[in-house]
């Protein structure tokens, strides 16, 4: 059997008071989920997924396509847990890792050693998983004795090597992208590069949401086109890139 | 072979799942996000450590500030005030201390408790962490700080030669946590409504200042006269007496805990009914 997950009529639907009235009780989002703005009398809403059904299988690389403000994030964030729906049914099996935000979690005053533990804690993973890969964090970052410095004293680019290595370490049922990722020079971008798709590769279902229809060409083998909150084709990849781009919306 | 289908049955049967049906797993949702904030104590730990230490980071005296802020204070109160009052010093300097900062415990949990999801909003967002956990942070915050504070109350009693006896002292620890776990059940509570209406926060921390001058924490309760009603029915005065009663061995003591114990039961429930019902919509509204 292995991993899969199951959407059945999946919606994200919310109203925003302050674009109604400017009273007392004010309350506003901050989660930027785009989508379609709904109008039901007085009451402003926002649509950012509607109606969506979805079964994946061990084995299905889905790619996510779609404009901004389509609902690809949403639907990420919903397959990770992040958003429960307002409406419909999901059930996922399998352990999720979503490479959203990867730098989220770390601290600055801890060294490099102590941010491994914090982040990879902060992806849900015990200790017995982290003791596993501390090594090969450590050796893929390759930040030599910078990994037992505060994380304050590295450049950016060192500093997302390291949140790229802990990152990618773990192999999760289910891998969620939202956007390729990269980090550091030619030389390490690389690296990063065959990193991640040995990740993608042993994992049993990947989701990737982006707008780089080559990457998804190369990593995918199924594509789901949105259109503001709502699923407009599925199928075979290529079909679905073509679809994008040949269909007007 | 048979070694290699036996590792992906073991891998099948531990398959974690997450469901949510819309319609009716409200309830499931917010019991999971309790039950996977407990099960990561780890976490926990790191939160805390960097939201408490980042404030002293690069100090000398680091943590021991509280300590120093506190002492501060307590001393410019208990000073002054035990001549414009009339009072002993030795009397009132430990019961200056404790109530200042029993008080303190109560009103970084109330008002933070408020804003307790707005200001950790960035991290569920982006991250499936249960909001629970930030309550959890919270109160442990809470009581580290405490912690630091409470080498000054050790210092009082022994200067002062107050020594409390060891159930009094049982029941003066039993009393900081009952105030703790209420706490956490009122986070859960005020922090909820208080993602959804912004106003909450303001507004408990208008009440907080008003509560502060009609407890007792600062004056004596003793000398209330026919306004003794400001501590009959002011559960914020008992949870304050719970550990500063037993520690001081006031005759009130008894009826303090049972105020507190049910207010603590009340509240407790306010935040399990909040959180169920809500729970699914805070990241809606943070």
């Amino acid at each position: 059997m292995g991993p899969s997950i199951k959407m059945e009529n999946v919606g994200v639907h919310f109203d925003l008071p302050q674009a109604r009235s400017q009273g007392i009780m004010n309350s506003f989002k901050t989660v930027a989920l785009g989508g379609v703005i709904t109008q039901q009398k007085r009451r402003v809403g926002i649509s950012a997924l509607d109606n969506v059904s979805l079964n994946l299988k061990t084995g299905d690389r889905v790619a996510l396509i779609g404009h901004n403000g389509a609902g690809k994030t949403t639907l990420l964030r919903i397959l990770a847990g992040i958003i429960p729906p307002t409406s419909g049914k999901i059930r996922v099996e399998g352990r999720i890792s979503s490479l959203i935000s990867i730098q989220l979690g770390l601290n600055n005053h801890a060294t490099g050693r102590d941010n491994i533990r914090l982040r990879a804690r902060y992806m849900g993973f015990n200790e017995e998983e982290i003791d596993q890969q501390f090594a090969d964090i450590i050796e893929f970052s390759n930040l030599n004795d910078f990994i037992d410095l505060p994380m304050r004293s590295y450049s950016s680019g060192m500093r997302l090597r390291l949140a790229f290595a802990i990152a990618t370490a773990f192999r999760p049922d289910i891998l969620i992208l939202d956007e390729w990722l990269s980090a550091g020079d030619e030389n390490f971008q690389k690296k990063a590069s065959q990193r991640l798709g040995s990740l993608i590769d042993r994992t049993g279902i990947f989701i990737f949401a982006s707008h780089n229809s080559q990457v998804q060409a190369r990593t995918c083998n199924k594509g789901i086109v949105l259109r503001r909150g709502k699923i407009l084709f599925r199928g075979d990849i290529d079909e679905a890139i073509k679809f994008n781009r040949t269909t007007e919306y | 072979m048979t070694s290699v289908n036996q590792d992906e049955a073991v891998e099948r049967e531990t398959l974690p799942v997450y469901s949510f049906d819309a319609s009716k797993d409200g309830f499931k949702y917010a019991l999971d996000d309790l039950k996977t904030a407990l099960s990561r104590p780890r976490l926990l730990l790191n939160l805390v450590h960097t939201s408490f230490f980042s404030r002293y980071q690069g100090t000398f005296l680091g943590g021991f500030w509280i300590t120093a802020t506190t002492f501060m204070m307590v001393s410019g109160l208990a000073l002054l005030y035990s001549r414009i009052l009339g009072d002993n010093l030795s009397d009132y300097f430990p019961y200056v201390a404790i109530g200042i900062i029993v008080w303190g415990l109560i009103s970084t949990l109330i008002n933070e408790g408020a804003s307790v999801f707005l200001a950790a909003s960035v991290a569920f967002n982006q991250a499936p962490i249960p909001k629970t956990i930030f309550a959890l942070r919270l109160v442990g915050t809470a009581l580290l700080s405490m912690l630091y504070k409470l080498i000054i109350v050790v210092g009082v009693l022994i200067y002062f030669k107050v020594f409390p006896s060891w159930p009094a002292l049982l029941m003066a620890i039993g009393g900081m946590f009952l105030i703790l776990w209420t706490g956490f059940w009122f986070t859960l509570f005020i922090g909820t409504i208080g993602t959804k209406f912004r106003d909450i926060g303001q507004l408990t921390s208008a009440s907080l200042t008003f509560a502060f001058f009609v407890t007792p924490v600062f004056w004596r309760s003793d000398r209330l006269g026919d306004l003794s009603f400001l501590i009959t029915y002011n559960p914020l005065y008992h949870y304050i007496n719970t550990v500063r009663g037993s520690l001081l061995g006031y005759s009130d003591v008894v009826e303090s805990f049972l105020w507190a114990g049910g207010t603590s039961i009340v509240i407790a429930v306010l935040g399990m009914v909040t959180f169920c019902l809500f729970a699914k919509r805070i990241v809606y509204w943070s």
